[in-house]
């Protein structure tokens, strides 16, 4: 050991010394700034950096010259978002105004996260704005927790020009015809995988399987609270989509891992069932492709059945333990007003819940044909176990579509994993 | 001599051994480098473009696009500030504690090893979820009341953030390694001279422990730095995002923006790219020293 | 009288050597105690418990472990668990060895290759895995592109459940592989050289050299770095949280994915910690009686010398 290097260590450590000596002062500075009545702290799932922009400097600033009350703005990711809010919920650091995903609105209701928004909505005027899908999707057991903000309604999605190539002029109506376009894409055009199932490596498929389930009348629980997916709907539809990839329709390798021009931007599948989502990844990855993608009517799982269109649908809630709920509310109700909704919308690259917002001029068609499906649109069943419901379905239809496992058996297998989540 | 087949033969062999060797470790270092280059690639990669091929050209913009998309100036002071002090404090806290087991006569020497050898194997993921439970109900903090409820406890606070880097098992188990196989005699003749024990073990022997400081160092600095799931867990509001954290942005709802992601994770490894090759020549000493001497 | 003062002096010296060693062990003693030892005795008092943070804790007994025992997910996830680590170990000891051989001759350029090759431990796991799933990717990676350039029908890396985990242990081994490499090429240049030469004088071929000389010097570095590394495999978590979340069909579950599913997902923190305490078991199994043996060979190296 060289002097030299000696030298270097003392100084190393004194400077670690002095480094250790301002930990106090650290740990001193918790909180940036205590949660007060004046301060309100809003959380915003997945925001592009335009929209945190538009927020920053427009609306808020404009709240607070109207009220008096500061909002300090929390982004976070879609995927720890909803393990955000239940930590949050958990340590009441959760803040005033939050979003909720798709499925949430029970989870959390359940556990009293959320602020009973019943009255207040009742004597809101734009309440009657909203999709009806879009409010009781927000309630639970009768009372309202969460107001609709933006909304994607999922039918059948197709690539128009590859369809049209294929001789294919009609959009499909009913599963049968579904069927039929992918097995005359794959014999026409030798297609590999005329259709994407929205298979992805978080809960795509068992999200596909839901609107299926759905759209043959199916319901998860039946009226003694069994789970009921080892039914005629359940049979039906799993059958249905087994089937596409046992025939070489649809292939379980095919998974869309959030990276790059989905597989109807590519062109590696023609059809799909998805909403403006499915536009939205063409804009940003192969523009010339976004004007062939078109949303098709809502299917029926055979012809003089219902066709269901399936909404998903972004909320905003008030924290039940908000020191401020009607500052939370004004809020609330500021951002979900047209003007900043329309904003909120198209800056987040979603569509507005609103019908008096279905005509904004920056809807490209096929937002509007996905739109003029929300008004008979049914979202997922609202119960508390939804969140543990989907990876646990996923896990037994991913052996299903495989053909390692049996439908019979895999529906089976759903309604005993579903009634044990009640355990 | 040289006319001699066989020795030619050998001669040859040898030569081809060589080259072949070299053209193994040439492949080798492909494997490594060619991924790394790849995600320089895709950071310059234009809006759009397939990741696939090669770009038609190269958007060096994509970096102050990316860098523009959060407050990543603040992150990074972040960052810096939460591993600066955790790696400092590991590195004090373990030369301190490392030097007591191993030349002082300390009177639970043997209970403290065991506990230590025990807590070299504790995943900080188990310590994680009961962690977490601890700083949301310190009493008296952020609303907490007296029983440590209420409020939001510690909570996205720097020494929240802090916390798990502070000490650890194995740095002072590391250090102690090292300060035992330091010979004996430099502190007795410090000790005829008067020098106080804390003299012996700040002016003496620390200077001394250099390459086990450096590994400590390291690996402290890199836990930090690259800590990810308790900061998820912990941090609120956005200013007190770490970087790890501001990744998170170019994750859409529908799809991922990754040429702006590989930018500022490119950018986000130089840090520690810069220690781990200043300090290589120790670091490969001092690691080595804990695993070769047990 | 002079013998007397000497003696006090000693025992002042002791003294003060103690009161040295408390004052300079505490902080770092208090720390651990603070983030390690007291979560830890608390996790195993929340494994009894049914918790979700927003309620108050309620006592259940054995619930929780019962569920988990009999839970087959869970049965899956350490399995895929003990898959990882073995299989990262075994593929990573010999590749780490022999490369480790490699650099131990002289090499034109072999310091700069050895740092390329040691500089991905410098990346986080989430850095890392993200890399690689952008790798893999089927539709726009580079591998199953190079693969359909070559005439070859795609791979599928991550939707595979049989090629999931090769995928992920494909992925780590290239993050971790330097560092094992330098610590067993540090052991190397310990194999005393004249050990090697009178095998080398006695007609031993590469081969054995290898196997009766090298690989018994290094047995204690190669036991060092396979129980490491070994220990390390069994926390997998971020590598299945971040490419396939657990998929496909639970091929790449580990318990500290399911630890952390129940803890985040599920807010069930009485679950996650039996799990914790199950893991913390299972980790202690295998390191306690390898860290004992190691300091009793060394207890013994040291009287003999």
């Amino acid at each position: 050991m060289s002097a030299a290097s000696g030298t270097t260590s003392r100084r190393t450590l004194i400077h670690t010394a002095a480094a250790a000596a301002a930990w106090p002062l650290a740990s001193g500075c918790t909180s940036p700034d205590p949660p007060s009545r004046s301060k309100l702290r809003l959380m915003i799932l997945g925001a592009t950096p335009q929209l945190m922009t538009h927020l920053n400097a427009a609306v808020l600033p404009a709240f607070h010259a109207a009220t008096g009350l500061r909002v300090e703005l929390q982004n976070s990711d879609w995927g720890s978002a909803f393990q955000k809010v239940t930590t949050g919920a958990a340590s009441n650091s959760l803040a005033d105004v939050f979003m909720v995903g798709g499925i949430w609105t029970a989870a959390l209701a359940a556990k009293h996260v959320m602020l009973d928004l019943t009255e207040r909505l009742r004597r809101w005027p734009d309440t009657s704005r909203f999709h009806p899908a879009g409010l009781s999707d927000g309630a639970y057991r009768g009372r309202n927790y969460a107001l609709p903000v933006t909304m994607d309604v999922r039918t059948g999605v197709y690539r128009q020009d590859l369809l049209r190539a294929a001789g294919i002029t009609a959009l499909p109506t009913t599963w049968a015809q579904f069927r039929a376009a992918a097995q005359r894409l794959k014999a026409r055009r030798g297609m590999t995988t005329p259709i994407f199932w929205n298979v992805d490596k978080s809960i795509g498929l068992q999200q596909t399987f839901a609107q299926l389930f759905l759209q043959a009348g199916g319901r998860y629980w039946d009226s003694g609270g069994k789970a009921a997916f080892d039914s005629e709907a359940g049979h039906q539809a799993l059958g249905f989509l087994v089937a596409t990839f046992h025939d070489g329709l649809a292939d379980v390798n095919q998974v869309y891992t959030g990276n790059g021009p989905a597989p109807l931007t590519s062109g590696a599948s023609a059809m799909t069932l998805n909403g403006w989502a499915a536009q939205q990844n063409a804009q940003s990855n192969a523009p010339h492709v976004a004007a062939h993608i078109v949303a098709g009517p809502a299917l029926a799982p055979h012809p003089g059945a219902r066709p269901t269109p399936i909404a998903w649908i972004d909320k905003l809630a008030i924290a039940h333990n908000t020191k401020n709920p009607d500052g939370a509310w004004q809020l609330l109700t500021h951002l979900a007003g047209a003007r900043q909704l329309d904003a909120l919308a198209r800056l987040s690259g979603s569509l507005p819940a609103r019908s008096d917002l279905e005509a904004a001029p920056w809807l490209t068609p096929m937002a509007r044909q996905v739109l003029a499906n929300a008004d008979h649109a049914v979202s997922q069943p609202v119960n508390p176990v939804m969140m543990q419901l989907g990876p646990v379905v996923q896990a037994l239809l991913e052996p299903a579509v495989r053909g390692s496992v049996s439908v019979a058996d895999t529906l089976k297998a759903i309604d005993t994993k579903v009634d044990a989540l009640y355990a | 001599m040289p006319t001699d087949p066989t020795f030619r033969r050998a001669r040859a062999l040898r030569r081809g051994a060589a080259a072949g060797r070299h053209a193994i470790a040439l492949l080798l270092t492909a494997l490594y480098l060619v991924p790394m280059l790849y995600i320089v690639l895709v950071s310059l990669t234009p809006d759009g473009q397939s990741t696939t091929v090669l770009p038609s050209h190269l958007a060096f913009g994509n970096f102050r696009t990316a860098l523009a998309a959060a407050d990543f100036g603040r992150f990074f002071l972040n960052s810096a500030f939460v591993t600066v002090v955790a790696s400092a404090s590991q590195v004090v806290l373990s030369c301190m504690a490392g030097y007591a087991l191993a030349r002082l006569p300390l009177k639970s020497a043997r209970t403290v090893m065991a506990l230590l050898i025990g807590l070299l194997v504790v995943p900080p993921e188990i310590v994680m979820v009961p962690l977490f439970v601890m700083v949301t109900h310190v009493p008296f903090l952020a609303g907490n009341n007296q029983f440590g409820s209420g409020g939001e406890g510690m909570l996205d606070s720097y020494a929240t953030l802090m916390l798990p880097h502070l000490g650890s098992a194995l740095a002072i188990f590391l250090m102690r390694q090292f300060y035992r196989d330091l010979p004996g005699e430099l502190g007795q003749a410090a000790r005829v001279d008067g020098a106080s024990e804390v003299m012996i073990f700040a002016r003496i022997y620390t200077p001394l422990t250099l390459p086990a400081v450096a590994v400590v160092t390291v690996l402290a600095f890199q836990s930090a730095w690259n800590d990810f799931l308790w900061p998820l867990i912990t941090v609120r509001s956005n200013q007190m995002q770490t970087l790890q954290l501001g990744l998170t942005v170019f994750y859409q709802q529908n799809s991922t923006q990754w040429n702006l992601l590989m930018g500022v994770v490119l950018l986000m490894s130089l840090p520690v790219l810069a220690i781990f090759l200043f300090s290589q020549r120790y670091f490969r000493d001092g690691i080595s020293a804990g695993a070769v001497k047990q | 009288m002079r013998k007397a003062s000497g003696r006090s002096a000693s025992l002042d010296l002791e003294a003060g050597q103690r009161r040295a060693a408390r004052l300079l062990a505490a902080p770092a003693l208090a720390v651990l105690a603070l983030t390690v030892v007291i979560p830890l005795l608390f996790a195993i008092v929340l494994s009894f418990t049914r918790y979700d943070m927003i309620t108050r804790p309620r006592w259940v007994g054995l619930d929780n472990y019962r569920t988990l025992l009999t839970d087959p997910v869970f049965g899956t996830s350490v399995l895929s668990t003990l898959y990882f680590a073995v299989g990262q170990v075994l593929i990573g000891i010999v590749a780490a060895f022999f490369t480790a051989m490699l650099f131990n001759r002289r090499l034109a350029g072999g310091a700069a290759m050895r740092t390329v090759i040691y500089l991905p431990q410098a990346m986080s796991y989430v850095t890392v895995a993200l890399l690689w799933s952008f790798l893999y990717d089927p539709a726009n990676g580079p591998l199953d592109a190079i693969l359909r350039a070559l005439g070859l029908s795609p791979l599928n890396f991550l939707t595979s459940t049989h090629l999931a985990m090769p995928a992920i242990i494909a992925m780590s081994l290239w993050r971790n592989m330097g560092y094992f490499m330098i610590i067993i090429l540090a052991g190397l240049k310990a194999v005393p050289g004249d050990l090697i030469e009178a095998a080398q004088l006695d007609g031993a071929g590469w081969w054995r050299r290898l196997a009766h000389v090298i690989v018994p010097q290094m047995s204690s570095t190669l036991f060092f770095v396979a129980v490491t590394w070994f220990l390390g495999g069994l926390q997998m978590f971020t590598q299945s949280y971040v490419m396939t979340q657990g998929g496909p069909v639970n091929s790449t579950r580990t318990i500290v994915y399911s630890l952390y599913d129940a803890a985040f997902t599920s807010l069930d923190f009485g679950r996650a910690c039996a799990v914790a305490v199950l893991l913390f078991l299972a980790v202690a199994v295998v390191a306690v009686p390898v860290r004992i043996k190691q300091q009793l060979n060394a207890r013994r190296l040291r009287h003999a010398h």
